[in-house]
């Protein structure tokens, strides 16, 4: 009986160290955060205010003319796009074939967090806000017949160390390059100054 | 022979055992669109705040799916049309195909991870063909992919968006709902 028992038991022991062993070849991913980008339009004085301003902890007074959200984990890529995508069919000599390539337009996030430092994060973020302003008619054979022409507000940026609940702007645009994008949109320009903000916050 | 039965019995019980051990589970989950005039607190809530908030918030579902997956395999769950774009190859003589997807989709694995929870990587999409008919080929799209950890039971916001700036992406998706400015709509995941 003793025999049986050391057997079960050593069968035992295989069966829970595989599994074990199993899981333990498994990476263990972090806890959720939410990332938020805001675009937000804000005062001429708003804008002195914040001059060389480039994380605070309070809230931006303006107007949120965009908010893109994604929940995310560390090391993950994250994307949210809310637009179109417009195929474009053209022929490539070098690959000897056709080839489609989609143009995306609307809204759209795309970024990366990574640890830096004791409770900072590093993220790479690539905002675009675009829109279609014209459909190009070539009329050319030798070309393509029509494609999109857009209008965009890319604000591409690796920000540092940000720690949750803080409030990164990493882009500013102000001007007449704003006062043109705005007017594109069909929005009120009188304000004519853009800021892009990113906001971590912990989920669990 | 005693011995011998013995041993196989006790071989069998063992294996049996290992074998729920090492079982792998199967999740539900749910994919939903949602329109609401404000968001939850937390994007990460319990089953029941999740449908306590749908109900105190007048949020409407405006699109939903579900599926069936085995931990660490992918799932699929894609309702609507494949679309071809056809073009002439003139060197092979011939017309090349190729399918894009519209309608409602989501794409899922889900991972039971040491400390308990579930890591979820995901892409979910729902997208239509563009209003303009001149255009056919153009899709008006709306999509996330990401990765998220949560409980058996949770669920998620993983993406939302709103603002003047898409409201007509918007529209164009859901010609026939009233969506403003200030409307949230969220690409929300529950496992269970």
């Amino acid at each position: 009986m003793k025999n049986y028992l050391a057997l079960l038991a050593l069968l035992l022991a295989l069966a829970v160290g595989a599994h074990a062993e199993e899981a333990d070849g498994r990476l263990t991913r972090g806890p959720s955060m939410l990332a938020t980008l805001n675009i937000v339009q804000i005062s001429d004085s708003q804008l002195k205010k914040l001059e060389g301003v480039q994380k605070t902890n309070t809230e931006i007074p303006g107007k949120v003319l965009q908010s893109l959200e994604v929940m995310t984990i560390e090391g993950m890529a994250s994307l949210v796009h809310l637009g179109e995508k417009w195929p474009i069919i053209y022929y490539d000599p070098r690959a000897e074939q056709f080839q489609i390539q989609y143009v995306d337009f609307g809204g759209k996030l795309d970024l990366t967090c990574k640890e830096s430092g004791p409770n900072g994060w590093k993220v790479e973020i690539r905002p675009e806000i675009s829109a279609l302003y014209e459909i190009e008619q070539m009329g050319d054979v030798q070309r393509l017949e029509v494609y999109p022409k857009t209008t965009v507000l890319i604000a591409e940026s690796t920000i540092q160390d940000l720690k949750f609940g803080e409030t990164s702007v990493f882009a500013k645009i102000t001007g007449r390059a704003a006062q043109s994008y705005l007017e594109a949109m069909g929005l009120p320009s009188d304000n004519a100054n853009l800021l892009y903000t990113l906001r971590l916050e912990p989920q669990s | 022979m005693k011995t011998f039965k013995s041993l196989l019995w006790l071989s069998t019980l063992t294996f049996l055992l290992a074998g729920s051990l090492s079982a792998e589970e199967s999740f539900n989950y749910t994919f939903d669109i949602v329109k609401c005039s404000k968001a939850p607190e937390k994007r990460l809530l319990g089953k029941s705040q999740w449908q306590s908030f749908l109900k105190n918030s007048n949020a409407t579902v405006l699109d939903s799916m579900q599926g069936v997956t085995k931990e660490d395999e992918f799932s699929l769950v894609h309702a609507g049309q494949k679309n071809p774009i056809a073009y002439k190859d003139p060197r092979a003589g011939m017309y090349q195909v190729q399918y894009v997807d519209r309608g409602l989709k989501i794409d899922i694995s889900i991972v039971q991870q040491k400390n308990g929870t579930l890591f979820i990587e995901s892409r979910g999409e729902r997208s239509v063909a563009s209003p303009i008919q001149e255009h056919p080929e153009r899709s008006s799209v709306m999509l996330y992919e990401t990765g998220a950890t949560m409980k058996k039971g949770q669920t998620a916001v993983v993406a939302s968006i709103r603002g003047v700036m898409t409201t007509k992406y918007l529209k164009s998706q859901f010609p026939d709902v009233t969506i403003s400015e200030s409307d949230y709509l969220m690409m929300v995941i529950t496992v269970e």
